[in-house]
């Protein structure tokens, strides 16, 4: 009846649609509101439906979006779709506090080698083969267009760089929704994030080092690198205060939560924006030491994970209504490409740091299909580049929002079947709990 | 941005002292109406509005019309749960008729009241149909009471009988009786009506309204289910809110009244439904506030303001008195002292401001602006008055032990 009752909210959206009213029913607001509820509606049942075949709901969301975006049905245009991503860093933070919840100190120790030898590993190795290849190819086809040699290395690692990077909110959202728990999902989790940091740091490098490269007449601005170092370390101060004042709050108040929650991530997204922090990362400090430096980090958790559903599926489905498929049409082979290179970029460097570390076979021959997502900090890089250098980054920007556009398509899928194989998610636990006890 | 931060670390920092002075149990009652009802939220929109900080303008609390609009639906989502025919049958007919008769007899006395003083005070700068929309919008809101108010009182004084009983019954059906009054008279109203674009009547307004209302709750209906988690349930919950309050400023009509009309749809088709109610009520509160903080904002003090609201008083409490005493008329056995009844039922609740912010946002300008500052005033002044005239009721009737 959900699927019915669907269908009847598309016939609703299609009328609005198709009777543009005008005059005093053109209200950008109102249509907001409407796309808004619209899209919870419709991630939820694509999300049912589509974990009855095992994907993760998550790809169900993405479809949802992707379905009713203006790019395939238009359900929601582009300006209710741009209104609705302010949304998106409310999302990003509730994300990010689970992400540092769900490291665990005493876990992370077990897989704390394994986990800084798979992130250098990886980053290594997306780094150089993809970025190798983008520059042979800017070589190739940059003599057509005369592109100076340093300009063809600037996009070769500005390749590398995006490539390297993996999309948190992609993982916390798999391994919330499975309910995992085991050493590959605290491996998981614990590259990933590490890994933006590490990412967030590099970036600030070779943004510097590609600015003058494309742009020799440019001075080398040293001072974004300490910038960036200072603002992420800051970031981690000001996590630890704003994890001290929510341990406060959850001792001596603990009602509201979600209201607290909701409010808290707000607050620190806009302060962190206005004091040039980076929010991702103060929301990560203040999960991790609320959830290993306090007693209250179930509350926490909890009352975020109320809320997650909800946030999940508007910010995976506006993920999906964001996929232009004008651009992945016109260029996919290229964006595919990229895809399989980072794909055996990262598995070449799990396996590696599998062997240095003795990892098992699972860990060196197929973890890495759980780093495949990839979103927010790629795109970010990208705008930057755009910015930086219009003319060369245009073209070096739609390809990475393509191969974006199919990392995340594939990359909850291959996550969660992952998980699966590794016998982690609450499913497998079940089922060897139950057959425990036929067993006995 | 940062004046929705700016709201929500206030809304947030007032909903905590709120919190912490409700449950300071050694505070007189008066004091603690005065927490309970939200004078603070008042206090700070006040701050915050053009008097003192000019932080929330006009054109802000324009701005954030979406977070007022999802405000006003889950509100009147919540009040239209409370409306289940199975039990609303099990109270007896007598309760329907006092209230009904009580809440008509205000209804047309403020009626005549605010229609009369608009001609007088405000004819230079207000069409006939005008003053006839806001008279009709004010007596709405007059014939609302606040159950919470009364609760607050019968819990405080320990009262227990047929009247504290009365009391909380007529104060309940009083605010679904403003609403719909306000839901009815306000398509009349509608701004298409009178554009040249759009010849939609009145009438067919008010049928949209309920149809969409009918049909959205119907929709809903297949969403709700009693095996939907707690996490379900929000995503539930703040989709339908932002849907159809959405749908309705969209089309200019009212968001709480379609909402309401979902409410009741959901609450008679879908069982157990217990979960659900109580995820919209634990927001009820913050929700509250976010509009008390708005209302404080848009309120001025004008002679005009004064004298409407002092009008809007003195006849409201006359006519709720006179109406509770003309419905009680054939039921002298429920209660030994009718004529002074009313009086308990002066106090105005939420709804009363909802259907005020509700229609500031449907027809903005200067006119929806004095109305949310009349009700504001009235909303105030009965706050501090009702609890005494309450007490003063239920002791007279014998019921406080």
């Amino acid at each position: 009846m959900r699927i019915a009752s669907l269908i009847m909210l598309f016939a609703l959206m299609m009328v609005i649609r198709l009777f543009k009213f005008g005059g005093p029913f053109d209200d950008p607001l109102a249509r907001t509101m409407v796309g808004f509820g619209f899209l919870l509606f419709a991630g939820m049942v694509a999300g049912e439906l589509v974990s009855r075949i095992s994907l993760p709901k998550i790809t169900g969301y993405l479809i949802s979006g992707m379905i009713c975006g203006p790019y395939l049905l238009g359900l929601l245009d582009t300006d209710v779709v741009e209104r609705l991503k302010t949304i998106d860093d409310l999302a990003l933070a509730l994300i990010a506090f689970t992400a540092g919840g769900e490291l665990h100190i005493d876990r992370l120790k077990k897989a704390g080698r394994a986990i800084a030898a798979i992130t250098l590993s990886q980053t290594a190795f997306s780094f150089v083969i993809v970025g190798s290849v983008a520059f042979l190819a800017a070589v190739s086809f940059g003599r057509m267009v005369g592109m100076p040699l340093l300009a063809a290395v600037a996009l070769g690692m500005y390749f590398g760089l995006v490539t390297s990077a993996n999309s948190p909110a992609t993982a916390v959202a798999v391994i919330v929704e499975t309910e995992s728990r085991g050493y590959l999902t605290d491996q998981i989790l614990g590259v990933t994030v590490l890994k933006d940091i590490v990412i967030l740091f590099f970036a600030a490098f070779i943004l510097t080092l590609g600015g003058w490269m494309t742009d020799p007449t440019k001075s080398l601005e040293i001072g974004l690198i300490l910038t960036v170092l200072l603002e992420s370390l800051l970031s981690i101060v000001f996590g630890i205060i704003a994890a001290a004042l929510i341990a406060l709050y959850l001792r001596f108040i603990k009602r509201e939560m979600v209201l607290f929650v909701l409010a808290t991530s707000l607050i620190i997204v806009f302060l962190s924006e206005y004091i040039h922090l980076h929010f991702l990362l103060v929301c990560m400090t203040a999960g991790f030491c609320i959830e290993n430096y306090s007693r209250y980090g179930d509350n926490l958790i909890s009352a975020i994970e109320r809320t997650s559903m909800t946030i999940y599926v508007i910010f995976f489905a506006i993920a999906g209504a964001s996929i232009n498929f004008g651009i992945l049409k016109s260029i996919w082979p290229i964006a595919l490409i990229l895809v399989v290179l980072r794909a055996l970029s990262f598995a070449g460097g799990t396996w590696i740091a599998g062997v240095i570390t003795g990892g098992t076979q699972m860990v060196k021959r197929y973890s890495w299909s759980g780093y495949l997502g990839q979103a927010g900090i790629s795109l970010g890089i990208a705008s930057l580049v755009l910015e930086g250098s219009p003319e060369m980054g245009s073209m070096f920007y739609t390809i990475v929002v393509a191969s974006i556009a199919i990392n995340q398509i594939i990359g909850p899928v291959a996550l969660k079947f992952l998980l699966s194989k590794a016998g982690e998610t609450v499913r497998h636990r079940i089922e060897e709990n139950i057959g425990g006890l036929q067993w006995q | 941005m940062e004046t929705v931060i700016l709201i929500l670390i206030l809304v947030l920092v007032s909903y905590m002292l709120g919190e912490r002075a409700f449950r300071v149990h050694r505070l007189h009652l008066e004091s603690i109406l005065f927490v309970a009802y939200g004078i603070e939220f008042i206090l700070v929109g006040i701050l915050l509005g053009p008097y003192a900080l000019g932080l929330l303008s006009a054109d802000v609390i324009d701005r954030l019309e979406p977070l007022i609009n999802i405000a006003l639906g889950w509100i009147g989502l919540m009040f239209g749960f409370q409306f289940r025919f199975k039990d609303l049958k099990l109270l007896p007919t007598s309760n329907y008729l006092i209230a009904g008769i009580e809440s008509s007899i205000t209804f047309i006395v403020v009626l005549v009241a605010m229609l009369s003083a608009t001609m007088i005070f405000i004819s230079d700068f207000i069409t006939p149909l005008g003053a006839i929309q806001t008279a009709l919008i004010i007596a709405a809101i007059a014939m609302v009471s606040s159950p919470a108010v009364i609760a607050a009182v019968i819990k405080q004084v320990r009262s227990h009988g047929r009247v504290s009983r009365l009391l909380r019954y007529i104060t309940g059906f009083d605010n679904i009786i403003g609403v719909i009054t306000f839901g009815l008279a306000y398509p009349f109203f509608h701004i298409t009506s009178r554009a040249s674009s759009v010849t939609i009547p009145g009438w067919g307004w008010l049928l949209i309204s309920i149809a969409v209302g009918l049909a959205l709750g119907m929709l809903f209906h297949f969403f709700t289910t009693p095996r939907a988690s707690s996490n379900e349930n929000l995503m539930i919950a703040v989709g339908m809110v932002a849907l159809s309050s959405g749908l309705a400023s969209y089309l200019s009509l009212s968001a709480l009244f379609i909402n309401l009309i979902v409410g009741i749809v959901l609450c008679n088709y879908s069982e157990r439904q217990d979960r659900f109610y109580r995820l919209l009520i634990s927001a009820e509160k913050p929700l509250y506030g976010v509009l008390l903080i708005i209302a404080g904002a848009l309120w001025r003090a004008t002679w005009l303001m004064a004298v409407l609201a002092a009008i809007f008083i003195l006849f409201r409490a006359t006519a709720k008195t006179l109406g509770t005493w003309a419905s009680l008329r054939n039921y002298s056995s429920i209660v030994r002292n009718p004529g002074w009844l009313g009086t308990a039922l002066i106090a105005q609740g939420g709804i009363a401001l909802a259907i005020a912010l509700d229609f500031r946002f449907l027809a903005p300008g200067e006119i929806s602006n004095l109305i949310v500052s009349i009700t504001l005033t009235g909303l105030t002044i009965n706050a501090f008055v009702c609890p005494f005239t309450a007490k003063h009721v239920l002791k007279i009737e014998g019921e406080i032990a």
